[in-house]
């Protein structure tokens, strides 16, 4: 064995917390939480603030490791696309084993954390989502199919559902309602986005909608969807499992939707600054926050004064 | 200690630099503050699942039941 330089050995790794961290997708994150804790929250049955405190966090950490499996395989492509360039692996900061292990090891503590303490449905789904998000969607639909968005989004909509079978041990219509929301919502959301990116850089290493099929079949798709969207905003209340006052503002945040998405369709791109894109996109992430909040507050409604808000004035 | 294992380390032929054993110590700092939190949370949750049944029941059981 040749005698090594005993000052600089450049392989010992200098990865820090927080590029670990930041390979869990901290943003993606957020949105997790927020949609976890309104299906856990909005569904019926006695909740333990200890249990389904340790519910979100094991729904987090299980995103955030389908995140950081994602890295892994994509450090590829990351490197090329200046929106992911500066992420962890292809800087150079986490090798790409570093993230894969940390991606498996915490892919399995939240899911067996999850199965032990909460429930094994939820266990069993936070699972399915990981291997659906690191394996289907990231290793194969992203790069071979432009509808990776639309596949993709069924990863984000998992969250909702994994909080209410956390609390009632079941999928059910209303879980899958949840799903269906943030499912059918992602596509307009993204398209949105990807319309004038596209044009900003024409960067597509990956298959995109407006790239791959054109932009008129992109707002055409937009348009339908956006149009599936608005009755399911809707469905929780249908369903019973919110009141009138989420009812009349989901009915409205839905209809807002369509309409922002029915000028993006109308203008097809000749506007050349595609502010009705622009526009709807920022609109999008309103519209989910906006109506898992409120359903969030009428549940808290429900749960501490024993109606939903405003149930009193339709008598019900 | 300290002195012995670093030379130790110097023995084997590396000497790791002031941001390679910054970083290491955060990792491992980041770690440990992991471990306690698992066992924290099951120390928790096993509180909460069994703590009042266990108050529940009669401390010497008299062959009632």
């Amino acid at each position: 064995m040749a005698m090594t330089d005993t000052s600089h050995h450049s392989d010992i790794s200098l990865a820090e917390p927080s590029h670990y961290i930041a390979l869990m997708k901290p943003r993606v994150m957020r949105l997790v939480v927020f949609t976890a804790v309104a299906g856990l929250i909005a569904a019926p049955g006695p909740l333990n603030p200890v249990l389904s405190l340790i519910a979100i966090i094991c729904i987090t950490i299980g995103a955030g490791a389908s995140g950081a499996l994602n890295m892994w395989y994509d450090a590829d492509i990351d490197a090329v696309m200046s929106r992911t360039t500066n992420r962890p692996v292809p800087q150079g900061l986490v090798t790409s084993d570093q993230a894969l292990n940390f991606g498996l090891i915490m892919s399995v503590l939240s899911v067996v954390t999850l199965g032990l303490l909460v429930n094994w449905v939820a266990g069993g789904l936070l699972a399915f989502t990981i291997f659906f998000y690191a394996v289907i969607y990231t290793m194969w639909l992203k790069r071979s199919t432009p509808q990776n968005i639309v596949i993709g989004g069924a990863a984000g909509a998992f969250p909702p559902m994994i909080g209410w079978a956390c609390v009632t041990g079941t999928i059910g219509l209303e879980g899958l309602a949840l799903f269906a929301i943030i499912f059918i919502w992602t596509p307009p959301h993204f398209w949105a986005l990807a319309l004038w990116k596209m044009r900003d850089y024409d960067d597509a290493h990956v298959p995109m909608m407006p790239n791959v099929a054109g932009e008129k079949s992109t707002r055409n798709q937009m348009l339908a969807y956006s149009t599936l969207l608005a009755p399911l905003s809707v469905a929780p209340w249908v369903l019973g499992f919110a009141g009138p006052a989420f009812g009349v503002l989901s009915a409205l945040l839905g209809a807002a939707f369509l309409w922002l998405t029915f000028k993006v369709w109308q203008d097809a791109g000749r506007s050349e600054k595609l502010l009705h894109e622009k526009k709807l996109f920022a609109f999008s992430i309103f519209y989910l926050f906006a109506l898992f909040g409120l359903l969030i507050v009428d549940a808290i409604a429900l749960r501490t004064t024993g109606s939903y808000l405003l149930a009193g004035l339709v008598g019900a | 200690m300290e002195s012995r294992e670093a030379e130790l380390i110097k023995g084997e032929g590396v000497t790791l630099t002031a941001a390679q054993q910054r970083a290491r110590r955060n990792r491992n700092v980041a770690i440990g503050i992991c471990l306690f939190a698992m066992v924290a949370i099951f120390y928790a949750a096993t509180v909460v699942k069994f703590g009042p049944r266990l108050m529940d029941r009669p401390i010497i059981s008299l062959g009632t039941k």
